[in-house]
């Protein structure tokens, strides 16, 4: 009981971060990064070239920037569509996605991507279970990330300025508030905090990511939608709903395997999300989208 | 067809804590030029949006004849000819005038995505008789010249023209135009209200205007409707309307024309229709 | 020469050209050749779908794959683990594509009820439930190795998989030959029906609700059936290329329809042209070739940076997608109409020079 509680809360955590990154990029900017898998795997991928030589915490500082750096570039290219449609920008993130992945295939090919990171394949012993240090990690940053990316959004003026932006860029600009500049800082998050799930998606008990692991990132988008694309609270809270659902469904499968199979746990997120966008389309959080025909 | 009146009973909208209209009735009755004014922000739009079916009121009731609209979903409304003309032109630019125009035919056709796709004799009968039905429209409408131009290429005023005869090609029993001359020069908005009297005269059908030209709607409505804040401030034949003290003051309120010069030209317009 | 003649002479001569094919390429190339025109049909009905209709669907590949199990599972005899029905090739298409739409069909409450962006993440959902129940129920999908695909007669003639051999004009004429006309006439009917529902009632109802849903509404357009009704056309058009693509493998395995597939569709309507069957067509020809010809140039060494095996340079599958996600960024900045768009706008130019 302890351990599968355990174990969805850490796995909660890498899915909120990675949500949470998804969702500073909706408010910010109202497009959905698709190619965030992507931004995630070439994080991951520098700070396995630079590990070995600077050492694991320099390369992930690095990787991190990189993948800020990277989630820039997109911002400025899904920028540059002249009607600033959202759903144009976000469709043009499925053709940024395909030219990354192709160039991260090419690189990576068959092998495995490892970041080195400090934490191994060592266990804890906690309460007569195992659990591995790197998911306590997870768990215990990602439960700070989201801490301070809350406190940014409420105590600092760019959190406020986003938020403004959120609910009205229009009046927003016209009060000063520079959209150029709150959607650069949003994708700036959005990359990092992509880096920084992949980082713990890589570890232990996982082998690496490999060049197809960016659809893994995917996997965090029942989590927006469950709890609201635009709310970061419910990033956090769908990220727990994810995990711990996939958690308890994973203890449950040794009873139902013959029935439903190993990967069923993997498709419980996506299940979850279809009823809750049946019932409640706009999430748990998120603002109610006026439907009006 | 049946002449039936547009009723609306106590008509209440409310989003979140804002309340948009408060216990608004009026009534059109058939074969008549209906227009409803007010100072911006009155409750106009929200109150076609409501008789459309595209809000729905939290209180009161919409009927036209004896059905109520606000039991029915907007192409339901639509089917019991309830015609509209928008605000915004929602034109397909890279069409033909021709071919925006039969989109209004929709709901008296038929042909789905099979009968079409073969081409079956039924489906194509069936567009060949709308298109010429539209064409006569088009004429009513005084659109022949333009009709295989793309609607984009055309100026503002035709595409204001073309969006109210797709309104009148749907064949409704009631016609509602909002803000129809928004925009125009004088020479075109003159083009429009003579249309708009022909629509009554010649083809029998109910007109609901949303209209902020004063003079032109003075000389055009046989019925007025004034709305502020949400509420009906006023209610009846434009002397009557243009008479009543609280008329006034909404508008004297709102507006920077000069009490005078508003009274002046409300006074010609008089003058001009007795 | 006037503008009609100038089209009269390019359809016929296309048509022509369309004919000989067999004759020209070579069994790997006409190959790739049966899979352009069979992506064509899927990606006529996303265009129609995603263009016309203003729906996002991430999931046509699901679509497709539920055409070519359908077709698999209908006309194969049932054995000891596979799920089987042994109906007559004709049939079992036919009931492929039925399927594909109920499919559609199926999904379109949700459908009805999102719109844009949350459309499209519930279609994400598709492919990730469909990519399990295809990796789990065995009896259905064969597993990872795949299924054989029965071969497609009609009326004793034989026009898909091993045939007897048949010389003509020095070619011979088997099974992929055969197909090669049977997937032509389908895309050809395909691209007709298609046209003809875009430019008729129902494609001007999707139009203004794509573009107006409250205008469309009050030209009485029933907006949830609309969708429903375009979800069910775009699926039946996907689960009939599903077919053609089980045709021409002749072994379908899951992993042909995953995610890759659904965003290669996107793609495809993308450099096309949102909303052209035309550009649908085209951007599908060329999502498809282009991988092949750049493997076949780089084998033969014409091209240093390619190379399939993946040493010396990249593949041409993997070239192809960076050309592509480049060109999706292009056509979205600087053409939203793609490839139709451009061709739209070229001759609009040549008229006005021919005409000044």
């Amino acid at each position: 009981m302890l351990e599968t509680l355990l174990q969805g809360l850490s796995s909660s955590s890498i899915y909120a971060v990675l949500a949470l990154g998804f969702v500073v990029i909706y408010k910010g900017t109202k497009v959905v990064n698709l190619a965030h898998g992507s931004v995630m795997l070439l994080g991951v991928y520098v700070i396995s070239l630079l590990a070995p030589r600077l050492g694991f915490w320099p390369g992930a500082v690095i990787g991190i920037l990189v993948g800020a750096a990277g989630a820039v570039v997109i911002q400025f290219m899904t920028n540059a569509v002249r009607s600033k449609d959202h759903l144009v920008m976000t469709i043009m993130t499925i053709g940024i996605n395909v030219m990354i992945a192709a160039e991260l295939t090419h690189e990576i090919g068959d092998a495995t991507v490892f970041t080195g990171d400090p934490w191994g394949n060592r266990s804890l012993s906690i309460g007569g279970s195992s659990f591995p240090v790197s998911r306590l990690m997870a768990l215990i940053v990602g439960s700070v990330l989201i801490g301070v990316i809350f406190a940014i959004f409420r105590f600092t003026q760019f959190g406020v300025k986003l938020r403004a932006s959120a609910v009205d860029a229009e009046t927003s600009s016209l009060l000063g508030i520079s959209q150029r500049s709150v959607s650069i800082w949003s994708w700036v998050i959005g990359g990092g905090l992509a880096t920084v799930g992949g980082i713990f998606l890589a570890a232990f008990p996982a082998n690496g990511l490999d060049s197809g692991s960016a659809t893994l990132a995917m996997s965090a988008i029942p989590a927006i939608i469950i709890g609201g694309m635009d709310s970061a609270g419910g990033a956090v809270l769908g990220g727990l709903i994810v995990g711990c659902g996939e958690a308890v469904a994973r203890r449950l499968i040794p009873e139902l395997a013959p029935v439903l199979g190993d990967s069923f746990a993997s498709v419980v997120p996506f299940i979850l999300m279809l009823a809750v966008l049946l019932v409640r389309p706009s999430g748990l959080f998120g603002s109610k989208v006026v439907q009006r025909v | 067809m049946m002449a039936r009146s547009l009723t609306l009973q106590d008509v209440s909208l409310r989003f979140g804590g804002i309340s948009v209209l408060d216990g608004v009735s009026f009534t059109v009755n058939p074969g008549s030029i209906h227009a409803v004014i007010g100072p911006n922000g009155a409750g106009k739009s929200s109150c076609f949006n409501v008789i459309s079916g595209l809000y729905r009121a939290t209180a009161g009731s919409v009927h036209f004849g004896d059905v109520d609209l606000c039991r029915l979903a907007p192409h339901q409304i639509a089917a019991q000819g309830v015609g509209r003309a928008f605000q915004n032109i929602a034109l397909a630019p890279h069409e033909t005038v021709l071919d925006n125009l039969m989109v209004a035919r929709h709901r008296l056709t038929r042909a789905g995505m099979i009968s079409t796709a073969l081409a079956l004799p039924s489906a194509r009968r069936e567009a060949a008789a709308h298109r010429q039905r539209v064409e006569e429209i088009a004429i009513f409408v005084g659109l022949t010249d333009v009709l295989r131009a793309p609607a984009g290429t055309l100026s503002y005023g035709w595409r204001k023209k073309v969006e109210l005869a797709r309104a009148l090609a749907t064949e409704p029993d009631i016609l509602m135009l909002d803000e129809p001359v928004a925009g125009m020069p004088a020479g075109e908005k003159m083009e429009i209200a003579a249309l708009i009297r022909a629509i009554r005269d010649a083809l029998g059908i109910s007109v609901v205007l949303v209209e902020h030209d004063m003079p032109m709607v003075m000389s055009l409505a046989d019925h007025i409707t004034v709305l502020d804040f949400g509420r009906r401030i006023a209610d009846g034949t434009p002397r009557e309307v243009m008479a009543d003290f609280h008329v006034i003051q909404a508008y004297l309120g709102t507006t920077d024309a000069p009490a005078d010069e508003l009274a002046d030209a409300l006074n010609q317009e008089v003058a001009d229709r007795a | 020469m006037s503008d009609l003649i100038w089209k009269r002479s390019g359809i016929a001569l296309v048509a022509v050209l369309l004919l000989a094919v067999p004759f020209i390429l070579e069994n790997d190339m006409l190959g790739v050749a049966i899979v352009c025109l069979a992506y064509a049909v899927a990606a006529i009905g996303l265009t129609v779908l995603v263009g016309v209709g203003g729906q996002l669907s991430l999931a046509h590949g699901f679509f497709v794959a539920v055409g070519a199990y359908a077709y698999t599972v209908f006309g194969s005899p049932k054995g000891e683990h596979l799920f089987g029905f042994g109906l007559p090739p004709l049939i079992a298409a036919i009931g492929a594509v039925v399927v594909a739409a109920f499919a559609g069909l199926a999904f379109s409450p949700i459908a009805r009820r999102l719109g844009g962006l949350y459309l499209g993440m519930a279609s994400l959902a598709l492919v990730f439930i469909a990519d399990y129940v295809f990796q789990r129920v065995g009896a259905l999908s064969g597993g990872s190795g795949g299924r054989m695909v029965p071969a497609f007669t009609v009326g004793g003639l034989q026009l898909s998989g091993f045939t007897k051999h048949l010389w003509i004009a020095g070619v011979d004429f088997g099974g992929m030959q055969r197909l090669w006309y049977l997937v032509l006439i389908v895309a050809v009917l395909s691209a007709v029906a298609a046209l003809r529902i875009v430019r008729g009632r129902p494609g001007q109802a999707l139009q203004l609700m794509r573009d107006n849903p409250a205008a469309a509404a009050a030209m009485g357009v029933n907006i949830p059936r609309a969708k429903s009704g375009v979800f069910v056309m775009s699926s039946a058009y996907a689960g009939l290329a599903g077919v053609l693509i089980a045709l021409q493998a002749q072994t379908v395995v899951p992993h042909t329809f995953s995610m890759t597939l659904s965003l290669n569709l996107l793609v495809m309507i993308i450099l096309g042209g949102l909303g052209s069957v035309q550009g649908a067509v085209v951007g599908a020809v060329v999502v498809n070739l282009l991988p092949a010809i750049l493997d076949k140039l780089g084998t033969s060494g014409a091209l240093a940076f390619i190379d399939p095996t993946g040493v010396r340079g990249m593949s041409g599958g993997l070239f192809s997608a960076l050309v592509f996600g480049a060109a999706v960024v292009l056509v979205l900045i600087f053409e939203p109409l793609g490839l139709a768009g451009l061709f739209r706008r070229a001759v609009r130019r040549a008229s006005i020079t021919r005409a000044g």
